[in-house]
């Protein structure tokens, strides 16, 4: 089954992020799973590393989520227009 | 595809962000999701895993708590607008979601004692709905945070289209939570300090837009895709967001970036892979309630 390059994988991060960032990322998870930066993975293998950035990257979302909701307080109570809206 | 070697092994230098290298373990088998069996005595790798699950444990029950307080904290305002959407949040958390529609909220707020005019006119002002799609996304952003467990402990599940259409659905509710929020934000003082808003919100409302008008059939890179660019463009809108926020929405700003750039890497796994025929198929089938 063909192997999936750490290359391959880099360059596909490095599309959303700049080069250093996503390295950063595609490395630690290696790291976490034992897997050698100096090689190819099987798909599964390449699925799990995408997993875990998923996993981390979806604590911080959440609590990023939560974090922002005070700010969401503090603006409304600074001011709300209550004109009707036309949308909703 | 010249991205993908089926034979040769590549070399670079490693990127750690400053921190110590681990010695690369030898490769010798795909990588199997560990975990320890049942009555067998725990390793200190098996230790190590249960400590992070219990910190995830507790992290998450942290993160629950943090927003019954904000609701709790908004639901005791003197500010009227303020006050009706904690009370909104608290019974989207009290009901775990259950509460399904606006109506159910309006008969809710009138039991709390809020007057009818007053209730009607924040409704007018889409106060109500955008505090109830604040609660429902932040509880789908922790759904989807489940999932993204569940992917690490069996990575196949991103094989599978039930999973990944739930995946979708999370990730769509929690992006409509933003976008309300944002809508919020918008009617404040605060928005002054963002000049395109109208804007941005009109970029996450045309992201949410896509997200419930994909074409029966859609196939699977196209679900993936769609996760990954929405959390991407989102990610990107929260950033620009930051000064309405005290710079809190950085951290949202940050996750979506991670999800976005993981989604990409499961569509590139996959599309080189030969095991997706059909499942993004049976993926939109279960998100349409087809199957």
């Amino acid at each position: 089954m063909a192997k999936i390059t750490y290359d391959a994988l880099l360059e596909q991060f490095a599309k959303r992020s700049s080069k250093e960032e996503a390295q950063k990322v595609l490395n630690l998870s290696l790291m976490r799973l034992g897997l050698s930066p100096q090689g190819s993975y099987t798909p599964d293998e390449a699925l799990q590393i995408n997993a875990l950035i998923l996993a981390d990257a979806a604590e911080e979302m959440l609590q990023g989520y939560m974090g922002m909701l005070p700010s969401l307080k503090t603006a409304m109570e600074a001011g709300f227009d209550l004109s009707p809206d036309e949308k909703k | 595809m010249s991205a993908v070697d089926a034979t040769g092994r590549r070399t670079g230098q490693l990127n750690t962000g400053n921190l110590n290298r681990t010695p690369p373990r030898p490769q010798t088998q795909s990588t199997p999701p560990a975990r320890p069996a049942d009555n067998a005595p725990q390793t200190r790798v098996e230790r190590r895993q249960q400590e992070r699950a219990d910190a995830r444990a507790a992290a998450k029950s942290g993160i629950e708590g943090m927003l019954g307080h904000v609701a709790s904290e908004m639901a005791s305002s003197d500010n009227a607008v303020v006050k009706s959407t904690g009370e909104v949040l608290q019974m989207v958390l009290d009901s775990k979601a259950q509460v399904g529609n606006l109506q159910d909220i309006q008969q809710l707020l009138k039991d709390k004692g809020i007057e009818p005019a007053k209730i009607e006119e924040l409704s007018k002002a889409g106060v109500i709905s955008r505090a109830f799609n604040v609660a429902q996304g932040a509880i789908a952003a922790t759904r989807f945070a489940d999932l993204a467990q569940e992917a690490v402990a069996d990575p196949s599940k991103l094989k599978d289209g039930q999973f990944l259409g739930d995946l979708m659905s999370q990730m769509g509710k929690t992006t409509e939570g933003v976008l309300s929020a944002m809508e919020l934000i918008s009617k404040t003082p605060f928005a002054a300090k963002i000049p395109g808003i109208a804007g941005l919100i009109g970029g996450v409302a045309g992201i949410v837009s896509d997200i419930g008008s994909m074409k029966d059939g859609a196939s699977a890179s196209e679900i993936v895709s769609l996760i990954g660019n929405t959390a991407g463009t989102l990610s990107n809108a929260m950033t620009v967001l930051a000064p309405a926020t005290g710079g809190t929405s950085l951290a949202v700003a940050a996750g979506l970036k991670g999800i976005s750039l993981a989604m990409d890497g499961v569509g590139f796994v996959l599309n080189n892979s030969e095991k997706i025929t059909e499942w993004g198929k049976n993926a939109w089938n279960w998100i349409t309630g087809k199957s």
